[in-house]
């Protein structure tokens, strides 16, 4: 039996980054756009996934540069050890708490829609049991699992897309600019809170084999994702215009319930709550794995994959503090700007800072 | 390789989310339920619970009919869960929504408006939006009670029946839930629904006092057969009913909204007034809409294609001149009923064509445009509309037909 491979390709790593972002698409946070953009909720996506392809061009610079480097050691390497280390704990702050209101989410959703007989904390461990086998494993069958879901996550919204097309209208996507464009700008740095999970990706880049193409594929992520979530949320203002839109709990679901096909074909939506099921225990093991790895690369913890565990145990236990649906999702949108500064912004200034120093010192 | 199997089975317990048994043979699955105002409470809801041990007689001892099958219950409660309660207390089942196909709303409950009612059916995840919504004129209950299935044995069958039937000849729109929710002036168009109703006269043999040239449900001139009609279009204002449109308007409406496709329509011969023509018209285009305000006011030109095959009368079309005035009958016809339907709804400050999405458009905010409050102006609404019909075939025989005379 052969040695299982631990490198992977930038191009299946970009592959596991779109997977982590356009999962995004099937939980509450969608409506983060809608809130601020409106009717233009999709042409906010498309901005924001612009500004985070900017922001991720440095870290991907940055790190194709560095032989097996991380984003907390390009961190480390510009801010010192101490900024390292408050960087990786302010990223396991972000990734239990994110992780947490998404496992929450995903768990109010299968039980209001699909096992309402089931307990909230059966469906909630159950989905984090899987998330953690997912978080222990190493980097690259993490990237192995989201190039293999991706084409069956595409698959899943172009058939919810094409399902729906006939029950929306195109002028609902009217006014162009939803809430004017000064607000729709105002929005990107919420909004960017969808893009964060593209973090991990710069935890385990350790990995990638090719990483001079770092640079090629980093900032395709949140153009291509942003431009698959743009596509997802025009499609969903279509069908349930704004403010309607803004009340939906879960407008994908809704709008999966309204998939049928002549008389025999309908009710698919259960086969789709599996997907989304498997794509939460993908996002909130990537997030996890993540945050293992960035706490073991600052504090020098050798094989950081068993953090995974109580790491696991934080994210359940935060699962269960908001006191209802309403207020996970109320908390998750009061926290998107941090999650985007943490998951964005500051590895986006890393890498710039990180590009400047080596040519400062190179000068 | 332990930890895989283990991984697996953990996966095939906790995912499937089998938590506890529900099993079909335990549960009574409502096809269609009518929601009228109650007397003691909210609402009185009749629905048609379809049983299965009938069905299994039936088949034993030689086809089952709607009789066999058909178990009407009724209840009155604040709300459709708190009926599906009280009905629950004398049955064995469990009754479930899940199989709901559809929902009839009475004419005097639509008219106070259906709030209560959309934010409950929205909420209810065992109520889905592909439900098909259905307006009765008089009372909802009274259609379930007194309408035979001619040919079917359960009401989900006939409810999908009759919504396949509303989309093939377009006597009455196919609306689902989902529309009635979605739907809203203050988005630019507002709901439209199916009208189900009672012909008292089918049984009685009363001839109406005056015929009508295009009726609604309730009103068609027929004996004998199921007295449950579907016919024509019930209007909403947001989430109450102000008005129905006969046969002829629905055609006129699904014309202008760019929905009808082809549609049968009876107009007067113009070359004998004193008798009609049937023409199959067949839309060409999509609307062409064009929309400004003028002084404040709203504006529109819609311009709509057709074209038409004769299916009867005794003229030859031969020569051009006939076709041509044939045309202009059909382009009359046509736009009268579109000028009546648009009249119709500026009298009831309603906007079912969705002429208010041509004007989204014209607005840079969503503020702007939901400030600007478009059911507030279609009042002042001025609409001109254009018919171009072409008459390309004359069913079998393009000359005149064989006669004596």
């Amino acid at each position: 039996m052969g040695r299982r491979r631990t490198s992977f390709s930038s191009g299946a790593l970009a592959a596991l980054g779109t997977a982590l972002v356009v999962m995004q698409g099937f939980y509450p946070a969608l409506q983060i756009p809608v809130s601020h953009g409106h009717s233009a909720g999709w042409l906010l996506l498309l901005v924001t996934g612009a500004v985070a392809a900017l922001l991720l061009y440095p870290l991907a610079a940055a790190l194709a540069g560095r032989p097996q480097g991380t984003l907390v050691g390009l961190i480390q390497s510009v801010s010192g050890r101490t900024g390292g280390l408050l960087y990786a704990l302010a990223l396991m702050g972000a990734t239990i708490f994110g992780g947490a209101m998404i496992l929450r989410e995903t768990s109010e959703m299968a039980i209001s829609a699909v096992y309402p007989h089931t307990p909230l904390t059966f469906a909630t461990t159950a989905i984090l049991l899987g998330a953690v086998y997912v978080g222990v494993g190493d980097g690259s069958s993490i990237v192995r699992f989201g190039r293999l879901f991706l084409p069956a996550l595409l698959l899943s919204i172009a058939m919810i897309i094409v399902g729906t097309i006939g029950w929306g209208e195109l002028a609902f996507l009217r006014p162009l600019w939803g809430s004017g464009p000064v607000r729709l700008l105002m929005g990107v740095p919420h909004t960017g809170m969808l893009f964060a999970p593209i973090v991990v990706l710069s935890l385990i880049a350790g990995g990638v084999e090719d990483r001079s193409l770092l640079t090629r594929w980093l900032p395709l992520v949140p153009l291509a994702a942003g431009a698959l979530l743009a596509l997802v949320q025009a499609n969903l203002l279509m069908v349930f215009p704004y403010p309607l839109l803004g009340e939906t709990v879960f407008p994908l679901h809704g709008a999966a319930r309204l998939v049928i096909g002549g008389r025999f074909f309908e009710r698919v939506e259960a086969s789709w709550v599996f997907l989304w099921v498997i794509g939460t225990i993908m996002l909130v093991g990537a997030l996890l794995h993540g945050a293992a790895a960035a706490l073991g690369q600052a504090f020098g913890i050798p094989r950081a994959q068993r953090l995974v565990w109580p790491l696991g145990a934080m994210l359940l236990t935060f699962a269960f503090l908001p006191p209802d649906q309403a207020s996970a999702i109320a908390w998750q949108s009061a926290a998107a700007p941090g999650l985007a500064i943490v998951g964005l912004l500051v590895p986006g200034l890393a890498g710039l800072a990180s590009l400047l120093t080596r040519r400062r010192g190179s000068g | 390789m332990a930890r895989r199997i283990l991984a697996f089975l953990l996966m095939a317990v906790l995912l499937t989310g089998c938590w506890d048994r529900r099993e079909v043979e335990d549960q009574f699955f409502i096809d269609t339920m009518a929601i009228d105002h109650g007397t003691a409470k909210r609402y009185r809801i009749t629905v048609d619970l379809p049983v299965t041990a009938g069905l299994r007689s039936g088949m034993l001892g030689g086809a089952p009919t709607a009789q066999d099958v058909r178990h009407l219950m009724v209840a009155e409660s604040d709300s459709i869960w708190e009926a599906i309660y009280a009905m629950n207390a004398s049955v064995s089942r469990r009754i479930t929504l899940i199989h709901l196909r559809a929902v009839i709303f009475g004419e005097a409950l639509a008219r106070d408006g259906l709030h209560h009612l959309i934010a409950e059916l929205t909420r209810n995840h065992e109520i889905r939006q592909t439900v098909g919504v259905y307006v009765a004129r008089g009372s909802a209950g009274s259609v379930l009670e007194q309408a035979d299935f001619v040919g079917e044995v359960n009401s989900a069958r006939v409810a999908e029946g009759l919504m396949l039937v509303a989309k093939q000849l377009k006597i009455s729109p196919p609306v689902r839930l989902h529309h009635l929710i979605n739907r809203r002036g203050r988005f630019g168009m507002d709901p439209i629904a199916p009208v189900v109703a009672i012909n008292p006269r089918v049984h009685s043999g009363e001839e109406p006092a005056e015929p009508k040239a295009s009726a609604v449900a309730g009103e068609l001139h027929r004996h004998a057969g199921n007295p449950l009609e579907l016919a024509g279009t019930a209007v909403f204002r947001g989430e109450r009913l102000v008005g129905f449109l006969t046969v002829d308007e629905t055609q006129a409406l699904l014309a202008l909204r760019g929905a009808m496709g082809k549609a049968y329509m009876t107009i007067t011969d113009p070359f004998d007034p004193g008798e009609t023509l049937q023409i199959r018209f067949q839309q060409e285009n999509f609307p062409q809409r064009s929309a400004w305000f003028e002084r404040g006011a709203p504006r529109v030109h819609i311009r709509l294609l057709f074209e038409g095959e004769v299916m009867t009368g005794s003229q030859s079309y031969r020569n051009a001149a006939n076709r041509e005035r044939l045309e202009q009958a059909a382009n009359q016809h046509m736009e009268q009923q579109m000028r009546q339907v648009i009249d119709k709804s500026i009298a009831w400050g309603a906007d079912p064509v969705g002429l208010g999405l041509q004007f989204r458009r014209r607005f840079g905010t969503w503020e702007e445009w939901d400030a600007y409050g478009w059911h507030e102006r279609i009042r002042k609404l001025e609409a001109e509309v254009a018919a171009q019909m072409r008459i390309r075939r004359f069913g079998m025989v393009y000359g005149r037909p064989p006669a004596d005379e």
